[in-house]
């Protein structure tokens, strides 16, 4: 058997694994260790189990995804999504469909705490539902602009999206954090958008809320300040090079953690709750790490990324097309695959093409993270559809993906205003102190 | 607690959660010294020594004391999509080879790292600053991956008893 056959079995017998309902982590690791036992025999294979655990996790950066899951977990169980939603509902809730706009940029707020789509979804649809069930607002675009707001999560930084593709691709994290900034910041504006032209066309389906007073509005202000506060500090620190990335997650963590316990949020149970769940998402992520980096570098053996990528280059094609192609690609494996797990499947065939059509990677990271959250909203398996249904049991699922489908096409319009301007990605980065 | 009807089962999961509360401590020491190392380098002038090289071991030991606990608490990434159409009794089989490949897994990572820490013992393998040896945490390491694969082998015996949908 050539390289090339042993390597498409693996991926095959990968891909099988993982539909038998095998973590994605030892899939991984089962379809390299195979792989590489069938190319390089036995003793190279044990060696490399013997070395990579420990290699891939003594590591620094890997620190960030804790400390970030960490300052998440203190702004969640500390109610600060409350705060958040409070203050956005203050500025647009008494728009037509400003609740649902008010969901949207909650979201965008409680992303920039938080790396998960998952754990933005949650918190704001608990806080966010009810109030748009009391004003009457069509279920459809309720649970709708959950689901879709909360995926901001891995687009606005921190974002578990890309510490990840930073691993896997030795990117930088602080230029790929502030390369989501604008395009998180456009996303926002493109679903409110969105919501404006939904009651524009249909204005029952979501009433103006009623609007609150001046002093309202500066109370809720002055509850959300601080954590507005940590956030600006710690983007700012990684924008202007005062910390690391890794600083600047455990000084976010820690500040969220010491604001939390002023304000009387954390008892010693809940100070357990955030760690234990903090190191079971880390010990996760960890498992796909390990697993990726023990079927990437057999990959890489096989030649086929390179083989692949000579391939594309022969045909001769526009760039951009491949490009168009490759996002094709991403949006249909996005319906049936988590993000994470594509993102850790398709990098070490598709980044090696990427920088062969002579696309900044940065940007790439960008725009991929974009298309994987319209893979948290697609149907079958939108995980962010199961967490809405999970706080909204009431609304048929099949009424969700309905409310779903305006907010999927404004990030097909975000995907494309970062094709065609790629600067909006970049410019942050570019301009950042090294 | 999923598995409260058995001895060993519940040994293993005190086991297994005492060891994700170290990992839990271990990450808010790493969380305040990375802010006192920040804020003794700007207002100080005087950075801590060898939080660099702490870090990596905090990270080493969150991850392989949070194994274990993520795998009984079963959150580790599935997809859920050919497994819903098989029916009860066969998905339950693939259940078991499938903890009882990974506990394999598991522990042939955990013998051969053990094999892999005598040589790093030889070559005195050590952090970069303060120099702390690397061979007790490749034992750490195994350790970790052993307590791993024992939580896939009491899956095999033990049906889960709470068999709730993840978040």
């Amino acid at each position: 058997m050539t390289p090339t056959v042993i390597g498409i079995l693996a991926i095959a017998g990968l891909f099988l694994l993982i539909f038998l309902r095998v973590p994605i982590g030892i899939a991984l690791t089962i379809a390299g260790t195979s792989g590489y036992y069938a190319l390089s025999g036995l003793d190279t294979t044990l060696a490399l189990l013997g070395s990579v655990p420990f290699e891939i996790a003594y590591n620094y950066d890997l620190s960030i995804i804790a400390l970030f899951v960490l300052m998440g977990n203190y702004a969640m169980v500390s109610g600060m999504s409350r705060d958040l939603y409070a203050l956005a509902r203050g500025l647009v809730g008494h728009w037509p469909g400003g609740l649902a706009s008010a969901t949207v940029v909650g979201c965008a707020g409680f992303a920039a705490v938080s790396g998960s789509s998952l754990a933005s979804a949650v918190t704001m649809g608990r806080v966010a539902l009810p109030e748009m069930k009391r004003y009457h607002y069509s279920p459809r675009l309720a649970t709708g602009c959950v689901a879709a707001g909360g995926t901001l999560g891995i687009l606005i930084p921190p974002s578990t999206g890309f510490i990840i593709y930073a691993l896997l691709t030795e990117e930088s994290i602080g230029q790929l954090f502030l390369s989501g900034v604008l395009p998180g910041i456009l996303l926002t504006l493109l679903f409110m958008a969105t919501i404006a032209l939904m009651t524009r066309a249909n204005p029952e389906i979501g009433p103006a809320a009623s609007r609150q007073s001046a002093g309202e509005r500066l109370r809720s202000i002055g509850r959300s300040i601080w954590l507005l506060g940590i956030v600006f500090m710690v983007l700012g620190g990684i924008y202007t090079g005062v910390f690391t990335p890794v600083e600047a997650a455990a000084i976010g963590a820690f500040l969220t953690f010491i604001l939390a316990l002023i304000r009387g949020n954390l008892s010693v149970k809940t100070m357990k709750f955030c760690a234990i769940e903090t190191i079971n998402t880390f010990a996760m992520v960890y498992l796909i790490i390990i697993g990726a980096f023990l079927f990437s570098p057999f990959l890489a053996i096989t030649e086929i990324p390179k083989n692949l990528a000579g391939f594309v280059e022969n045909l001769h094609l526009a760039p951009t097309a491949v490009l168009l192609l490759i996002v094709l690609g991403y949006i249909v494996l996005g319906t049936f695959l988590e993000g994470i797990a594509i993102m850790v499947l398709s990098i070490p065939i598709v980044y090696p093409m990427i920088l062969n059509l002579g696309y900044d990677p940065i940007w790439f990271g960008t725009l991929l993270v974009v298309v994987l959250e319209m893979s948290l909203i697609s149907p079958p398996l939108g995980l962010n559809v199961f967490v809405v249904k999970g706080i909204a049991p009431d609304v048929p699922m099949s009424e969700i993906f309905k409310g779903i489908i305006p907010f999927w096409a404004a990030m097909l319009v975000c995907a494309a205003l970062l094709i065609i301007f790629p600067q909006i990605a970049l410019f942050l980065p570019e301009t950042m102190m090294r | 607690m999923p598995f409260k009807d058995n001895r060993f089962a519940r040994a293993t999961d005190s086991v297994v959660t005492f060891m994700a509360y170290i990992a839990g401590v271990v990450l808010m020491l790493l969380m305040f010294i990375t802010t006192a190392d920040v804020v003794g380098r700007y207002f100080f002038n005087e950075p801590l020594t060898g939080v660099f090289d702490l870090t990596h071991f905090a990270v080493l030991i969150m991850v392989f004391f949070g194994l274990a606990h993520c795998g009984i608490r079963g959150g580790h990434v599935v997809i859920e999509l050919l497994y819903d159409r098989l029916n009860y009794a066969v998905a339950k089989v693939l259940d078991r080879i499938i903890n009882l490949v990974g506990a394999g897994l598991f522990l042939l990572i955990s013998w051969r790292t053990v094999i892999q820490s005598f040589d790093v013992m030889e070559f005195k393998e050590s952090s970069q600053l303060l120099l702390i040896p690397w061979y007790p945490f490749y034992w750490l390491v195994a350790f970790g991956s052993v307590v791993f694969a024992g939580v896939m082998v009491m899956r095999i015996f033990i049906p889960e008893q709470n068999d709730e949908p993840r978040e």
